[in-house]
């Protein structure tokens, strides 16, 4: 649903969830209306002088609040004059770097080829001139009527934009409907202005916003050289120049345009930052299991509606040298249980229940101690090895510094021992390989580097997160069977999270299905597989296309989609999309109970399953 | 490297050229010499002046004369100052510049760095929301508001530092100019560094070493500091060039020997080499940092490579 | 009893309330700004540095080429002519010890000390003024205030490349004697011969230096000061030069002038008490500064003039006598005055400012009451052809002025809106282009300011003499031109006064211009700072000063 609000909708999104800037855009809307009701509603006028009145502290029994300038009006009006004239300046001057910016950006980015080279070589060149000493020349040069400051402020800032908007248009012209509309016969300047620029508005909108508030400040810093707007009309900066001035003498005059400038200024620098930060909450991610023993963990995160639970309640055992693995879909929480067991979840994550390795609890375990088990005792790799890799270390160091923290060796010795390691993960030519930088090597071998990472100070567990995901078929595979032959080898245990039934069919030696944060069904692997005692872990084995039925069979999936976390049901949160259910299923959730030897599932239906196999229910 | 460097000077001659001509025809464009004076002076004279100064030769010739002279390094005499070269009036009030430009972005940097560093790993407290309003009024309020009140606090009431004027080599000289330089970078940086702090510790190779098990202090200065520094450099490639028009500000203010003062009296009074002179030089100075930034970028990213 | 305590009652009570009614907030200090306190001694200060502000760069340190006022206040210590002036600004003996001059005036000779020296001990001589002389009227070099000395024989001429550089009337006598030969009866020619233009140079350094003889490491000059340093746009410093005539009457060892373009930067400097003397501050805060510093702050009458041009050849003003007229009475000069320029400057109701002997031909009208000029503005106004359906719309091209200067023209358009209805614009530009444009004879109603460069009604008089190169606004009366010639000739000085000041009343029958203020001078001096007087032309030699023990806290 998030996608369909499009742009505008995303961005009140995100500002609501920002208050600052909620306050800053309130703020800034309330003295855009002062400025222009104010001047309209004061009983004084902007410009008639008043001799007797000259420079006037503020008083309030007199009638001028804020008090006079030196030429006896009052400030107030003056200063909401001078808040107009700035706000004008900004908007008009962004207006005209829009103008020039989105024209030329676009166009580049259309036509590209030479076009493009030469204009946006032009625009290299540009950014080096240094634009405000020409904006000074210009308006020494040519006097300071306020067009002209427009002109030159907005001839100088469109820079930005034209590179934004080229490279956006050279993103666009790859879309779709852009290829549709040529096919319709649309071209050249009719192409742009009516398909590329509607789609470009939102990201201009906001780095013209982002303008304002610079050019507000330029304007000011003109005025205080005495090239600014020319009286009578003043805008803030002049205002402030001339308080400067009257600094020591009549503070009143510097103090009160400058108590306007700043928050003028900043509010409208805050409001934009708001309206273009990506929000960064932390995901709903979900906890992972314990290594030895995990009792009751629940993994909750605090939200507007209420604390999401990514985990509840799991139960679940590591034995020593096992291969378990733990299947489920996205947002079953399995990764949030493997990432909560070496306390690397979110900092918001609260954590209830019991993680125990060895007889110590790790659950709020300090971090000193925590870091002695982390790498060492039990390790983990990641999903995606290009991310989870720093790209500006190179590969030995990562993988030596394991070894230099938790066993104290020289690094002669831990190098000798990395390339031991990487040639066990099959990395041929491995000396060579630790000079370079993970951008150097391929995404097999980055995994295969994390799995060195992770196993070179002999750890008992080793935590893999759907570690050949992000890699392609045969690389998987690859990493499977490596996983087994370091398992033979060490004896260390292995859990293994992932979406993939046929990955798990081959590689491990328990299973446990996860749905919506809990453990629907724990058994042996070829238990699990003959014989399914939950509907959810069913469906799964029957959504495996096999190569070797029909081409008529339909592609099976499971009905429904997966359940909200911040809204699960009560119940059984399989149920609603469960073919076996029951009443008592939309009511009350069914406890993790062991059914045969070693084979624990979380379901009211008693017995056998096989609707979806065609057995008799 | 070095072909990289020495492609993108080559490639800066064209850019300069394209400064100087822009500000040449500017300058000549507008109305008033650099001879007329309130007080009229004798024909004879007047043409004397010009014949001295090149001014009575066409346009297209005083052009390729200045840019003759500036191949061989010479900025040409100043029309306002007589009797005085640019390249001389330049040379003594670079330094100034140079000075308190790199002291104020040492101290930007320091001062910046610490705080922003600070409030990503403090986040949410209240610490890490009051350095950023600082940081966010420090942006918003402009150097000629600032400076002026320094030296009403420091110099005149409180005594403790001097007002103003330059002694070579003098820090309490330095100190308040640099202040007020540094200021809206100090409070940039710290907003930079908070954020990217604050990304780079959610990044995933900083979960894969929390996860190795090292300390804090590694994770810190061995993994995270570099990636933490890209956008630092990428930014203060171009700030230098909000330094040198700050510094015409602090320069006017604190009545320190710079360049940035002279820019505008120069334009003022059509001294057509000196302006086009800072022109140049501002010019270069903005395209050589950011030829070091780009430099610095790919020092630090190993992904980077440069073109 | 009671009455008596109630009637001494009243004054004090009258006293509070005239007191709370009146108060001027403007000229309490304001909070935080505590003014330094200094105790001052009897003694003089056992160093003698002298620390002054200037309120630019100058020019060039070369007398010939300065134009501008920084310049001649370094100059007015590093060099002196054959007269020099006196503590309050009057032609002294300078290099010359005597003079006479012939009966018609035209003729004068100088007798010079024979101990006059240069910096390095080279003997002074007539020779050298010779040179020095030539040298500015000589179209080769450039001097902008060639024209200063057009009161010697063929000085324009040379100037306009007509004749040689030796036809100029200067010969030296012999060593020590010096004749010059004008080309009428200058009363004015001691003055003259004080002013920059007309101090001697060095020839073997600037034939052998050429642009670079002013540099500290080869300059030669005469005065009481060498020059030690010059950083650009920083500060000058000077040395008492050990070799100049009256050295032993100099009191200070070293003179440092710091250039600071910013006038609130001068007070701070000032009030810090980094400098000891001021070339100005920001006339808006004279009350501030007087309530703080009391009589450091001086203000006092400057030759300089406040005025607008009209211009004579285009409509409106072309042949419109009453318009120019209602102009110049819908004024009121004394509040302007007294608000926009808070006291320090005097209004104008004629064109020279107040000088010793000149008296100010004030006009009728100033002597109307406000209601009584203003029904007379109206008056002439509508005769002018002009009314509330059709006002005067038209600009005021001014020069990019300090923020107080341009309220008061603000406040000079807004009168004329008041008064007469009239439609005025002020409209700034920057200096160059309003020159151009003024040289061009293109605006209609222009900022004029004069200020003289020597003491005496000509310097004002010619600009308003027809053809004269000054002459902006295109004015020309023959009556107005018979009068200046009359008085060129006339050797009398009195009567010469007389002449002038008819001429002046033919300018105020023509509204040829509109008079605003008279300039003043604008000082922060340390009551320690002993050895200046306040004088018209501003001209304060660092050579009497001296400073007295004192301490500052």
């Amino acid at each position: 649903m998030s996608g369909a609000y499009g742009f505008w909708g995303q961005a009140v999104r995100r500002l609501r969830s920002q208050r600052m800037a909620m306050a800053s855009g309130v703020l800034l809307a309330l003295i855009m209306l002062a400025c222009l009701l104010l001047p309209l509603l004061s009983p004084y006028d902007y410009f008639t002088p008043h001799f007797e009145l000259v420079s006037r502290g503020p008083m309030l029994a007199g009638g001028h609040i804020l008090g006079t300038d030196p030429l006896g009006r009052d400030l107030l009006v003056r200063v909401m004059w001078g808040c107009r004239i700035s706000l004008a300046v900004g908007l008009a001057a962004s207006l005209v770097s829009v103008l020039i910016g989105v024209s030329w950006g676009a166009t580049a980015g259309y036509v590209g080829g030479t076009t493009d080279a030469l204009m946006m070589r032009a625009v290299d060149i540009l950014y080096s001139v240094p634009f405000v000493p020409f904006v000074i020349v210009l308006t020494v040069l040519f006097g300071s009527d306020l067009w002209l400051i427009f002109l030159a402020i907005g001839a100088v800032s469109w820079l930005d934009i034209a590179r934004i908007v080229r490279g956006e248009t050279l993103s666009l012209k790859q879309r779709e409907f852009i290829e549709a509309a040529r096919v319709s016969g649309v071209r050249g300047a009719g192409m742009i202005a009516r398909h590329i620029v509607p789609n470009l508005i939102g990201i201009v909108i906001i780095y013209a916003t982002l303008a304002i508030p610079t050019v507000i400040l330029f304007e000011a810093f003109l005025s205080f050289l005495g090239l600014g707007v020319q009286s009578p009309l003043a805008s803030l900066g002049s205002l402030v120049a001339d308080g400067t001035s009257e600094m020591q003498s009549h503070p009143h005059l510097l103090i009160v345009p400058a108590a306007f400038l700043a928050p003028s200024s900043t509010a409208s620098t805050t409001w934009v930052t708001g309206c273009a930060t990506r929000s960064t909450r932390g995901t709903a991610d979900m906890s992972a299991p314990p290594p030895l023993r995990i009792r009751g963990l629940s993994v909750g995160y605090p939200s507007d509606h209420g604390p999401i639970q990514a985990v509840r309640e799991v139960d679940l055992d590591v034995a020593a040298g096992e291969f378990l693995g733990i299947v489920g879909e996205s947002g079953s929480g399995k990764t949030q249980l493997l990432l909560s067991i070496l306390g690397l979840s979110a900092p918001r994550a609260e954590l209830c229940g019991s993680i125990r390795y060895r007889e110590q609890e790790l659950i709020k375990l300090e971090v000193a101690a925590l870091n002695q088990v982390r790498g060492n005792r039990i390790s983990m790799v990641f999903q995606d090895p290009m991310t989870a890799l720093n790209p500006y270390l190179r590969v030995g160091r990562q993988i030596t510094e394991v070894l230099q923290v938790h066993r104290n060796v020289s690094i002669r010795e831990a190098e000798r021992r990395a390339i031991e390691m990487l040639e066990s993960v099959r990395i041929p030519d491995a000396a060579r390989r630790l000079r370079q930088y993970p951008h150097e090597l391929s995404g097999g071998m980055r995994q295969r580097v994390m799995i060195a990472m992770a196993l070179i100070a002999e750890p008992e567990i080793l935590l893999a997160d759907e570690p050949s995901t992000a890699l392609d078929v045969t690389v998987q595979a690859q990493i499977l069977s490596l996983f087994q032959e370091l398992r033979a080898r060490t004896g260390t245990a292995i859990v293994l999270v992932t979406h993939d039934l046929g990955v798990i069919a081959e590689v491990a030696d328990r299973v446990a299905v996860m749905y919506a944060g809990r453990i629907m069904e724990q058994a042996p692997v070829h238990e699990l597989f003959a014989h399914p005692r939950h509907p959810y872990t069913e469906a799964l084995q029957q959504s495996i296309p096999r190569i070797d039925a029909p081409r008529s069979t339909r592609l099976a999936s499971i009905g429904g989609t997966p359940p909200n976390p911040a809204a699960l049901p009560a119940g059984c949160a399989f149920a609603p999309r469960c073919i076996y259910r029951l009443p008592i299923c939309d009511s009350v959730a069914p406890p993790l109970l062991e059914i045969r030897p070693e084979h624990w599932k979380a379901c009211h239906h008693e017995g056998e399953l096989g609707k979806l196999r065609g057995e008799a229910a | 490297m070095l072909r990289y460097t020495a492609r993108r000077l080559l490639g800066a001659i064209p850019t300069l050229l394209v400064i100087v001509t822009l500000a040449f025809v500017l300058l000549h464009a507008a109305p008033g010499g650099p001879f007329d004076a309130g007080k009229r002076i004798l024909p004879e004279i007047q043409k004397s002046i010009e014949a001295k100064y090149h001014l009575d030769e066409p346009l297209w010739r005083q052009y390729l004369r200045y840019l003759g002279d500036l191949a061989r390094g010479d900025l040409g005499p100043s029309f306002q100052y007589r009797g005085t070269s640019v390249n001389e009036i330049i040379a003594q009030g670079l330094p100034v510049d140079a000075t308190i430009g790199v002291t104020a972005i040492a101290l930007a940097l320091a001062i910046g760095g610490a705080v922003g560093v600070n409030a990503a790993l403090r986040r949410g407290t209240r610490w890490d929301y009051g350095t950023m309003a600082f940081a966010v009024a420090g942006i918003s309020t402009p150097v000629f508001v600032v400076a002026p009140l320094l030296i009403l606090t420091f110099a005149v009431t409180l005594h403790w530092l001097p007002a103003g004027d330059w002694v070579g080599g003098s820090p309490s000289h330095l100190l308040l100019p640099a202040i007020a330089l540094a200021l809206p970078y100090t409070a940039y940086i710290a907003r930079l560094m908070r954020g990217s702090t604050i990304e780079v510790l959610n990044s995933a190779f900083i979960r894969t070493a929390r996860a190795k098990g090292l300390p804090l202090r590694l994770i810190v200065w061995r993994h995270a500091l570099r990636p933490t520094l890209t956008p630092l450099v990428s930014f203060l490639g171009p700030a230098i060039a909000g330094l040198l028009t700050g510094s015409i500000v602090v320069e006017s203010v604190f009545g320190l020997p710079g360049i940035g003062r002279h820019f505008i009296t120069a334009a003022l009074n059509r001294d057509y080499t000196l302006v086009i002179g800072i022109t140049v030089l501002y010019g270069g100075l903005i395209i050589l940092f950011n030829l070091l930034a780009d430099l610095c970028y790919a020092w630090i990213d190993p992904r980077v490579r440069l073109r | 009893m009671t009455a008596c305590r109630a009637r001494a009652l009243w004054p004090s009570l009258a006293c509070l309330i005239a007191g709370c009614g009146s108060v001027d907030p403007s000229t309490t200090a304001p909070g935080g700004l505590p003014a330094p306190s200094i105790s001052v001694g009897t003694a003089l200060a056992v160093e003698q540095n002298l620390s002054r502000t200037l309120d630019d760069t100058p020019r060039s340190l070369d007398p010939h080429l300065s134009t501008d006022n920084p310049g001649q206040r370094v100059l007015d210590d590093l060099f002196e002519g054959l007269t020099s002036v006196d503590i309050g600004g009057k032609p002294a003996p300078g290099v010359a010890s005597s003079w006479e001059s012939s009966a018609d005036g035209k003729t004068w000779v100088f007798h010079l000390r024979p101990d006059a020296r240069w910096s390095n001990g080279a003997p002074l001589t007539a020779g050298d003024f010779v040179y020095s002389l030539r040298r500015v009227v000589n179209p080769k070099t450039g001097a902008e205030y060639a024209q200063g000395l057009a009161a010697i024989d063929n000085a324009l001429a040379i100037a306009s490349g007509q004749k040689p550089i030796d036809a100029l009337g200067v010969e030296a006598l012999d060593e020590h004697t010096l004749r010059v030969r004008l080309s009428g009866p200058t009363p004015y020619l001691l003055d003259l011969l004080s002013q920059q233009y007309a101090y001697p140079v060095y020839q073997p350094a600037v034939t052998r230096y050429g642009d670079d003889w002013v540099r500290p490491e080869h300059i030669v000059c005469n005065g009481p000061f060498v020059l030690r340093e010059n950083v650009i746009s920083s500060r000058i410093t000077l040395e008492k030069n050990s070799n100049y005539w009256d050295a032993a009457h100099v009191r200070l060892q070293r003179v440092v002038y710091y250039i600071l373009a910013d006038r609130s930067t001068q007070v701070s400097r000032f009030m810090a008490g980094d400098v000891d003397w001021t070339d100005s501050f920001p006339s808006n805060q004279r009350p501030w500064l007087k309530s703080v510093l009391g009589e450091q702050v001086v203000n006092s009458p400057y030759f300089g003039t406040y005025m607008l041009g009209m211009n004579f050849a285009l409509p409106p003003f072309k042949d419109n006598q009453p318009l120019r007229q209602s102009l110049v009475l819908a004024l009121d000069r004394e509040p302007m005055a007294r608000y926009m320029r808070l006291g320090i400057y005097q209004p104008a109701y004629t064109l020279v400012p107040p000088l010793p002997g000149y008296e100010q031909p004030l006009p009728d009208w100033a002597r109307l009451s406000d209601q009584a000029r203003h029904a007379l503005a109206r008056s002439l106004y509508a005769q002018a052809g002009y009314s509330e359906r059709h006002p005067l719309r038209v600009n005021l091209e001014s020069s990019r002025q300090d923020p107080d200067a341009r309220h008061y023209y603000e406040a000079v358009a807004a009168s004329w809106h008041s008064v007469l209805g009239a439609d005025v614009h002020v409209y700034e530009r920057e200096f160059k282009v309003l020159l151009q444009e003024l040289q061009l004879h293109k605006l209609l109603l222009f900022h004029y300011a004069w200020i003289g460069d020597y003491p005496d009604p000509y310097t004002f008089m010619q600009i308003f003499y027809t053809g004269n190169g000054n002459n902006h606004d295109s004015y020309s009366n023959p009556s107005f031109d018979r009068l200046i010639d009359a008085a060129g000739q006339e050797p009398d000085n009195v009567r010469r006064y007389r002449l002038f000041e008819q001429a002046e009343r033919v300018l105020d029958d023509d509204a040829a211009y509109i008079p605003l203020y008279f300039y003043a001078t604008r000082h922060l001096v340390k009551p320690y700072l002993h050895g200046w007087q306040s004088n018209v032309m501003d001209r304060n030699l660092s050579r009497y000063m001296y400073l007295l023990e004192h301490q500052q806290r």
